[in-house]
C-alpha cells in the first residue's frame, strides 16, 4: 500500500513563519549578547579581561593620545556590569536614608589636636555618631577628607549634591568620585591604592583611579587651584597643576585592549585590608597574630558575600539581607532560621563544630562568640589600637605615629541593642559644640578656630598639640560671645565641660558618652579563646579583665580628675553580685569534691541496702509464686 | 514551641499545685479517718530518734525547700533560667542540703531497713526515695561543673537535675503531709525524740516490739 503523501503547509504559513525568524532575529533579544550582565557569569573560572578601556565620555582610551582622558570604571566595567545595581550595594550606599543602618560599625573620626577634637562621624547614623549633615559637612568636604579611604560613588557621586553644599563644594573642580571598581576587585600587584588616596587628597577625583590601577599616572594638584573648572579647562596661571594622565604604552596590546588582572569574586585580602585593617599599638607588626581563619586558608570574602547587587554580608547575628547568614554561629554551629540547608545545618565551609565542653547554653545566649573568640584577649586595661580608616594607616604621605589620635581602644565589652555582650572598640568624643535645647551640637575645628580667635593657636612652625585646660577654657570664653546657636561647652575625657564663673566645670552627657561599635576580628583559636579548657575563672573572678577591666576615657585633652570605668558599665552587669560570684569559684572545687563524695556514699548505702532488699524481695516473690 | 524553661515552669507549677490538691483531697478522704483512728497521747517514754538525727531531719528539710524557693522562684515568676542571687542562693543552699542529705543517710539508713525498722513502710518509701532522688540531683550537677559535656549535654543534665529536684520536693511535701498531718503527736516526738507506747504501737509496731524490750 502507498503512504499517502502529507499535504504541503501552505505558502502563506512558511512566509509567516520565516518573517517571525527573521524578525527575531533583528531585534537581537533572541540571540544577541546582553549588553549588561547583571548576574555574574557562573562558570568558577575568573573570565579573563583583556579589555579596550574608555573614558567618562566612552571614548576609547588610545594611550598614544597626550590629550587622553582618565579612565573611566563605570563606563569601562558599567559595559557588561551594571553599574547602577552595583552602586547600590553596602559599600556605596551609606547616603540611602532608606537602607537599615544595620548594627553599628566603624565610623570615621574627624580628629584636629589643634582643637582638641575626634568626632565620630556616620553617614548611617549609627547611635553615638554624627552624620555629616549634622556637624555641617557637605558630601564634598567629607569626600575631601575621608576620601582616601572611600570605594567612590555614594557621597563622591550618587549623593554628593544630596548633600552638598554651594558655599564648599568644588565638584566642578575635582568632578565626581566615581566607583573605583579595581580598588576591590584587582589581581594585579601594581594596583596601588595609595596613588588613590594621593590623588583624592590632591583633589583629582578623576584621575584617581587610573593613578591607582597603574595604567597611567596621573598629574596634577586640583586642590592648588582655587578657581579651576573641568568645563572651562586649563589653568593659565598654574598649568602644571591642572589634572592629567599619562598612560604606560605597555600595558596595551592589540586594539589598545588592556589585560586587566582581575580577581572576580576571588579578592585578594589585600585589596579588603587597605580600609579594613588595624594594630595594637603595643605591638610590632611581626608579634600581631593573623585570624584563625586566615591562617585556615580562607580570605575575608570567603565569609563576606556578596552578588551583583554588591550587597556584601556583615555577617553579624540578625542581618537580613540576600547574601546574610555566613555568621559564626551559621557554620560552626547551623542556624534553624539560615537561608540554605547548609547554613541550618552548620559545617559550611568546612567549620569544625565546637563542642564547647563545660560552657553552659546561658553564654551562647546572651554572649556574641566574638565575646570569647575575637579580639586581643582582655587585660586590665584595653590595648589602644588604631585602624586604617580611622588613622589612616597604610597612606602614604601621613606620617606614622603611634600616639596619632584619636584613641581607640579593645576590646571594651558592651551589651548590644540585641542584648547580648560584645567585644567592642571605643572611642570616646572630644569637641567643642553648642548646647542648646538640652542637645549638643558639634562644631567643625575651622569653625572653632575661626570663633575662637587666637585662643587655641599654635606657635609658628610647630606641629599642633591638644590644647591645655586653660586654652579649651579660653576658647569657651571666646565662643560665648556670640551664644545665638547655643552655650558654647566642651565635650571630653566622657564629660561635658562649660565655663562656670571662669572656671570649667564638668556635667554628664549623652553627647560625652563613647561610640563603641562590635569586632569580629581577629579570631583567636579556640585555645585561646575565653573559657577555653574550663577556665571559667577566665571571667569569673573577683578581678577578671572582661568584667573588672579599666576604662579609661582618654581624649586629646586631660580636663579634671580622670575618671575610669569598669567593664560592667558597658555591659550593664552587676559589679557586686560579679565580685562575690567570682569568688565562689575559689571554693567550687571543694564543694565539687564534695559533692562527688557526699554522692558516692549515698550510692554505696543504697546499693548495701537496695541489693539485698531487692534479693529479699526476689524471695518473697519467688516464694509466693512457688505456693 | 515551648522552651525548656516555659515546659518545666508548667510542670513544676502542676506538680506543685497536682501535690497541694492531692494532700487536700487524701484529708479529705482516708487522711482524716487515719487521723481520728491514731492515738490521742500517752506518755512519750520510747526514744526514737537522738538530737543529731532529728537535727538532721530537720535541716535536711529546710534546706531543701530554700532550694526549691531559690531555684523555682525565678523560673515560675518569670519562665526564665535559674541566675543571679537565686542561682548564688541556690548554690550555697545546695552545698547544706547534701551535708544534710549524707547525714540522714548514714544515720537513717539502718533505721530504714531490715524487717524490725524503725521507719513504718510509708517512711522508708519517702527515705529511700530521698536518697535516690537527692544523689541523682546532686550528681547531675557535679558532673555538669566538669568540662566533659557541651551546651546540649548540660541542658540534658540541667533539666534530669530540676525533674530530680522536683520529684524530691513532693516526695518531701507527701512524707510531709503523711508525717504531720495524717498522724498525731510528731511535733512532740520532734522536740523530744521520745514517742508514747500506745504511738510506736499503733504507726511503728515492727519497731515497737523491738523498742519495748
Amino acid at each position: 500500500m502507498k503512504n499517502k503523501a502529507k499535504p504541503a503547509a501552505p505558502r502563506w504559513m512558511i512566509f509567516v513563519a520565516a518573517a517571525a525568524v527573521a524578525l527575531t532575529c533583528l531585534t537581537g533579544k533572541a540571540f544577541a549578547k546582553p549588553e549588561k550582565q547583571v548576574a555574574p557569569d557562573p562558570s568558577r573560572t575568573t573570565p579573563v579581561h583583556n579589555i579596550p578601556l574608555f573614558d567618562a565620555d566612552g571614548e576609547q582610551i588610545d594611550p598614544a593620545d597626550k590629550e587622553a582622558a582618565p579612565l573611566s570604571q563605570k563606563v569601562t566595567c558599567g559595559k557588561c556590569h551594571d553599574y547602577e545595581i552595583i552602586e547600590r550595594g553596602w559599600h556605596f550606599n551609606t547616603g540611602d536614608a532608606n537602607v537599615p543602618p544595620g548594627r553599628p560599625g566603624q565610623p570615621w573620626v574627624l580628629a584636629d589636636p589643634a582643637t582638641g577634637t575626634q568626632i565620630p562621624i556616620s553617614p548611617r547614623g549609627w547611635k553615638g555618631s554624627y552624620k555629616p549633615a549634622q556637624i555641617g559637612m557637605s558630601s564634598w568636604v567629607f569626600v575631601d577628607k575621608f576620601g582616601r579611604q572611600l570605594p567612590g560613588g555614594d557621597y563622591g557621586e550618587r549623593f554628593a549634591d544630596a548633600f552638598g553644599d554651594i558655599e564648599t563644594d568644588r565638584w566642578s573642580a575635582t568632578d565626581y568620585l566615581s566607583i573605583n571598581c579595581l580598588g576591590c576587585h584587582s589581581s594585579d600587584f601594581r594596583q596601588n591604592q595609595d596613588e588613590w588616596a594621593k590623588n583624592v587628597e590632591r583633589g583629582n577625583y578623576r584621575e584617581a583611579a587610573t593613578a591607582a590601577s597603574g595604567l597611567g599616572h596621573a598629574l596634577g594638584y586640583v586642590n592648588k587651584l582655587p578657581d579651576f573648572d573641568r568645563m572651562l579647562g586649563d589653568d593659565a596661571d598654574n598649568p602644571q597643576f591642572v589634572p592629567s594622565v599619562i598612560y604606560d604604552k605597555t600595558r596595551f596590546g592589540h586594539k589598545d585592549a588592556v589585560f586587566v588582572d582581575m580577581a572576580g569574586a576571588k579578592l585578594p585580602n589585600d585589596r579588603c585590608y587597605y580600609c579594613h585593617s588595624g594594630h595594637r599599638t603595643d605591638q610590632q607588626e611581626f608579634e600581631a597574630q593573623e585570624d584563625v581563619h586566615m591562617a585556615r586558608g580562607l580570605s575575608c570574602v570567603s565569609c563576606h558575600r556578596n552578588g551583583i547587587d554588591h550587597q556584601i554580608s556583615r555577617n553579624y547575628e540578625g542581618e537580613t539581607g540576600k547574601a546574610a547568614g555566613y555568621s559564626c554561629r551559621s557554620c560552626h554551629l547551623g542556624e534553624s532560621d539560615a537561608m540554605t540547608a547548609e547554613l541550618r545545618q552548620g559545617g559550611f565551609g568546612a567549620a569544625p563544630r565546637p563542642a564547647h565542653e563545660g560552657i553552659p547554653q546561658l553564654h551562647l545566649d546572651k554572649m556574641t562568640c566574638t565575646a570569647c573568640h575575637s579580639g586581643p584577649v582582655p587585660t586590665a586595661e584595653p590595648k589602644r589600637v588604631q585602624t586604617a580608616r580611622i588613622h589612616a594607616l597604610g597612606v602614604h604621605g601621613i606620617p606614622y605615629d603611634p600616639n596619632m589620635l584619636p584613641v581607640v581602644l579593645e576590646p571594651v565589652f558592651v551589651k548590644q541593642a540585641d542584648g547580648r555582650i560584645a567585644p567592642c572598640r571605643m572611642v570616646f568624643p572630644a569637641f567643642f559644640g553648642r548646647i542648646k535645647d538640652g542637645k549638643v551640637t558639634p562644631m567643625l575645628p575651622p569653625a572653632v578656630l575661626a570663633a575662637t580667635g587666637g585662643a587655641l593657636a599654635t606657635a609658628k612652625g610647630k606641629a599642633p598639640t591638644a590644647p591645655s585646660a586653660e586654652k579649651i577654657a579660653d576658647a569657651l570664653k571666646a565662643l560665648a560671645e556670640d551664644n545665638s546657636l547655643g552655650e558654647a561647652v566642651y565635650v571630653g575625657g566622657g564629660k561635658l565641660w562649660k565655663r562656670e564663673g571662669g572656671k570649667l566645670a564638668a556635667s554628664d552627657d549623652p553627647a560625652a558618652e563613647p561610640y563603641a561599635w562590635p569586632i569580629a576580628h581577629d579570631v583567636r583559636p579556640a585555645s585561646q579563646s575565653l573559657g577555653a579548657d574550663g577556665a571559667c575563672t577566665d571571667c569569673h573572678s573577683s578581678n577578671s579583665a572582661f568584667l573588672f577591666g579599666k576604662v579609661s576615657p582618654i581624649t586629646p585633652v586631660a580636663l579634671g580628675e580622670p575618671v575610669e570605668f569598669e567593664m560592667n558599665h558597658f555591659t550593664g552587669q552587676d559589679a557586686m553580685y560579679h565580685k562575690l560570684f567570682g569568688l565562689t569559684f575559689i571554693f567550687r572545687p571543694y564543694l565539687k569534691s564534695f559533692g562527688f563524695v557526699v554522692s558516692g556514699i549515698v550510692l554505696l548505702i543504697l546499693l548495701a541496702y537496695g541489693l539485698p532488699g531487692l534479693a529479699c524481695m526476689l524471695k518473697r516473690f519467688a516464694g509466693r509464686a512457688s505456693q | 514551641m515551648m522552651s525548656n524553661d516555659q515546659l518545666y515552669r508548667v510542670i513544676s507549677i502542676a506538680v506543685l499545685a497536682g501535690i497541694v490538691g492531692f494532700c487536700l483531697l487524701h484529708f479529705l478522704g482516708a487522711g482524716r479517718k487515719v487521723r481520728s483512728a491514731g492515738p490521742a497521747g500517752g506518755k512519750a517514754d520510747l526514744n526514737r530518734l537522738g538530737l543529731i538525727e532529728r537535727a538532721s531531719y530537720v535541716l535536711m528539710a529546710l534546706t531543701l525547700q530554700a532550694l526549691a524557693c531559690t531555684g523555682m522562684t525565678q523560673n515560675i515568676v518569670t519562665g526564665g533560667k535559674l541566675t543571679g542571687w537565686f542561682l548564688m542562693a541556690h548554690v550555697g543552699s545546695g552545698g547544706a542540703f547534701m551535708f544534710f542529705l549524707l547525714l540522714t543517710a548514714l544515720l537513717g539508713a539502718g533505721s530504714a531497713a531490715g524487717p524490725n525498722a524503725k521507719f513504718a513502710p510509708s517512711q522508708r518509701c519517702a527515705f529511700w526515695a530521698t536518697l535516690t532522688l537527692g544523689a541523682a540531683t546532686a550528681l547531675t550537677m557535679m558532673v555538669s561543673m566538669l568540662p566533659i559535656f557541651g551546651p546540649y549535654g548540660l541542658e540534658v543534665l540541667r533539666d534530669v537535675h530540676r525533674y530530680c529536684g522536683l520529684a524530691l520536693l513532693a516526695t518531701g511535701y507527701w512524707h510531709l503531709y503523711q508525717t504531720f498531718i495524717v498522724r498525731r503527736g510528731r511535733l512532740g516526738w520532734l522536740l523530744s525524740g521520745k514517742v508514747s507506747s500506745d504511738w510506736a504501737r499503733h504507726y511503728c509496731p515492727e519497731w515497737w516490739q523491738v523498742a519495748k524490750k
